[in-house]
């Protein structure tokens, strides 16, 4: 699975917390850049990644999280 | 599209990820019922108020929020709180958890030593609700304590009296305590929550580390769902009655072609097993006054032979309705509304079959439908657990209330034997109390104002406190009508509440059960408030009528009293004036009235 099909799938459940059907990220995305992501929707959005793939995140990294990019590359690792 | 991630059984997930689009369309709905809603937490609650937003939205209750910050629950309410006065909360949530609890015992302690640490914690929170109580003057709801997900003593945490299992058991007891003993008090169960959840998915160290969540974070929408069913119990959005089907539903099988021998109900069988558990978890609901009546499509003769059956829980006589015919669902169900006079939006739809649960869902939109499934297993469990039947208290008339439909159906077969219905009312024999408003009835009184929809003619909702204020205060006139007649007590069923300015009293409100439409009540009512105010030298009465979706039934009520109207306002609010004469005569003449 590459990267691009985690990134699909994470920019599906943004859409639904964020309620914004056409908002596009990429792994340079930055919870700050987009509107509405604030710490709230942080935890829903990590919860809801953890849960459509079956994995969870340690405290280690859910602390380290700054970009998209990060949490797909912490995805991978626990998916593949 | 309707929110159906909102259904009971909920996917917490799917509303979690979904909210703000739910919102979205949830309010859309529009004609809710606004209220302040203060949340004072021991830990985060941020989320807890977004998806308590949504169920509350849901029943038809749209909040306004006050949110303190992280864990000052004890500081806001134990000292004085100008912010939170003047929010002026029409509910208050108290969010303490086990985290909250601070001298648990420690294994040196002694007996006493528990004992004081017990106390000491009580008190700490007997404080705050106290001044809670008696500052805000609005309900308190109050979570009490899931159990510890550690016990470093094992299994005898639960029995030795150091144990933290054994403290929180204690604790609750106490809450409980407070609960019997103060009806503004409310206690949000989140024990059996958690339990029914199970306590390693509750307690979810990750979310409490990270985010300072007391409970998981997928946990929250089984958590502010339950925490509604209170809120909206309180505020009157409890639904009165349910509609059920029979066949595969009360019992297994189809009796018209199985036959009354061949259904499965009874421990015969699994199946037959399982009917009867939801009979018998309805005949509870039925005994603490939730109306039970029936919708079968099937012959009379055929459904009411179901009920002859040697293992059948409920009997015929159980049903406030029993409609069996091959007419559609939602036109008998709306004859029942009728019927058992109550709001079509009171009422709740059982059916196995999914088809005709979506025909009535699409037909009558304000009638309730669980989504059940399929499996008669789950059926009384999804009841259970919908919090559609929340009761607030058990009153003495919701204990009652079964028997009183009972005797209005031999009411109806005897107005049947008369052509004059004055005659009719006379053979009734009626005698009603109608006196100031008395202690012992304060919970009735506050329940009948959340409750009364159709005849009630400014739909002002009172909470116990404001009913306490109102009974003590000598400027108000607050009477209260209990009906009997030949055929057994109706219970009180009226209540006038007035406000004496000078020579003239305003009528803040009047309200009657419909339980005894019909009977001239509303006469005797009046009569008793003309001659108070004759009494006391008062001239004048005056009176609103606020226009509401169901209460048209008293749109002209003033006008037959024999009040003028003075003002017409755009929505269809009225106000009427009445003066009463040296000469007044009483227009009730069939009720043989009590006074105080």
């Amino acid at each position: 699975m590459d990267n691009e099909f985690f990134l699909i799938k994470i920019q599906s459940i943004v859409q639904d917390v964020l309620d914004n059907e056409s908002l596009h990220i990429s792994e340079t995305t930055q919870a700050i850049d987009v509107e509405g992501w604030d710490s709230l929707a942080h935890i829903n959005i990590v919860s809801q990644i953890e849960r459509e793939f079956s994995i969870r995140f340690s405290l280690e990294e859910l602390g380290s999280f700054s970009t998209v990019g990060m949490i797909v590359d912490a995805l991978r690792l626990k998916v593949s | 599209m309707e929110p159906l991630a909102l259904e009971f059984p909920v996917d917490p997930l799917q509303i979690l990820r979904k909210k703000r689009g739910l919102k979205r369309i949830l309010e859309q709905r529009g004609g809710f019922l606004k209220k302040r809603v203060a949340i004072l937490g021991g830990s985060t609650t941020a989320e807890i108020r977004d998806i308590l937003e949504l169920f509350l939205l849901e029943g038809g209750i749209q909040a306004e929020f006050y949110e303190c910050e992280y864990n000052q629950y004890y500081q806001e309410l134990a000292f004085e709180n100008s912010s939170l006065k003047e929010f002026a909360p029409d509910v208050i949530i108290i969010h303490t958890t086990v985290v909250n609890i601070q001298n648990f015992p420690l294994f040196t302690d002694t007996v006493d030593d528990v004992k004081r640490k017990l106390d000491c914690e009580l008190s700490t929170f007997q404080n705050i609700w106290n001044r809670a109580l008696t500052v805000y003057g609005c309900p308190i709801i109050q979570n009490n304590f899931e159990n510890p997900h550690l016990r470093p003593l094992g299994n005898l945490d639960f029995s030795d009296y150091r144990g933290k299992t054994n403290f929180v058991r204690a604790l609750n007891d106490a809450v409980a305590v407070f609960a019997r003993e103060n009806a503004n008090f409310y206690v949000h169960d989140i024990n059996h929550l958690s339990a029914m959840v199970g306590l390693e998915k509750w307690s979810n160290r990750k979310d409490w580390f990270s985010y300072k969540y007391a409970l998981a974070f997928e946990c929250i929408p089984a958590f502010s769902k339950n925490l509604s069913s209170i809120i909206m119990a309180i505020f009157g959005k409890t639904k009165k009655a349910i509609v059920l089907d029979l066949d595969n539903t009360l019992w297994g099988g189809v009796i018209g072609d199985d036959g009354s021998d061949q259904i499965k109900i009874g421990n015969d069988t699994a199946i037959g097993e399982a009917h009867w558990e939801l009979q018998n978890y309805l005949s509870q609901l039925r005994d603490r006054g939730i109306l039970l009546t029936v919708s079968s499509k099937n012959d009379f003769q055929n459904a009411r032979e179901g009920f002859n059956h040697p293992r059948t829980v409920l009997k015929y006589e159980d049903f406030a309705a029993f409609r069996a015919n091959w007419e559609p669902k939602s036109e008998n169900i709306k004859l029942i509304a009728e019927h058992v006079n109550i709001g079509i939006d009171s009422l709740v739809f059982l059916d196995d079959n999914p088809s005709e649960r979506e025909l009535v869902k699409q037909q009558i939109p304000d009638v309730k439908v669980p989504n059940v499934g399929s499996d008669i297993v789950d059926y009384a469990a999804i009841l259970d657990r919908s919090g559609l039947f929340e009761p607030v208290k058990i009153s003495h008339e919701d204990l009652n209330r079964a028997r009183y439909y009972e005797a209005n159906v031999t009411r109806t077969e005897l107005q049947s034997q008369f052509l004059d219905y004055g005659k009719y009312l006379d053979s009734l024999e009626m005698s009603a109390d109608i006196i100031r408003f008395d202690f012992k009835n304060l919970e009735r009184i506050t329940q009948l104002t959340n409750k009364t929809n159709q005849f009630n003619l400014t739909t002002r909702r009172y909470t116990n406190a404001e009913i306490e204020a109102v009974a003590a205060d000598p400027r108000m006139i607050c009477l209260s009508g209990q009906l009997r007649d030949k055929f057994g007590d109706n219970g009180l069923i009226s209540i006038l509440i007035g406000c004496i300015h000078g020579k003239l009293i305003e009528i803040d409100l009047w309200l009657m059960s419909c339980r005894v439409l019909k009977r001239d009540m509303e006469l005797a009512m009046f009569d008793e408030l003309v001659i108070i105010a004759k009494n006391i030298g008062i001239t004048e009465i005056v009176g609103k009528y606020l226009p509401t979706n169901k209460n048209s039934m008293v749109a002209d009520l003033y006008k037959r009293l024999g009040f003028k109207k003075i003002k017409v306002l755009d929505h269809g609010e009225t106000h009427w004036h009445y003066s009463i004469k040296p000469d007044f005569k009483k227009l009730n003449s069939h009720i043989k009235v009590n006074h105080g």
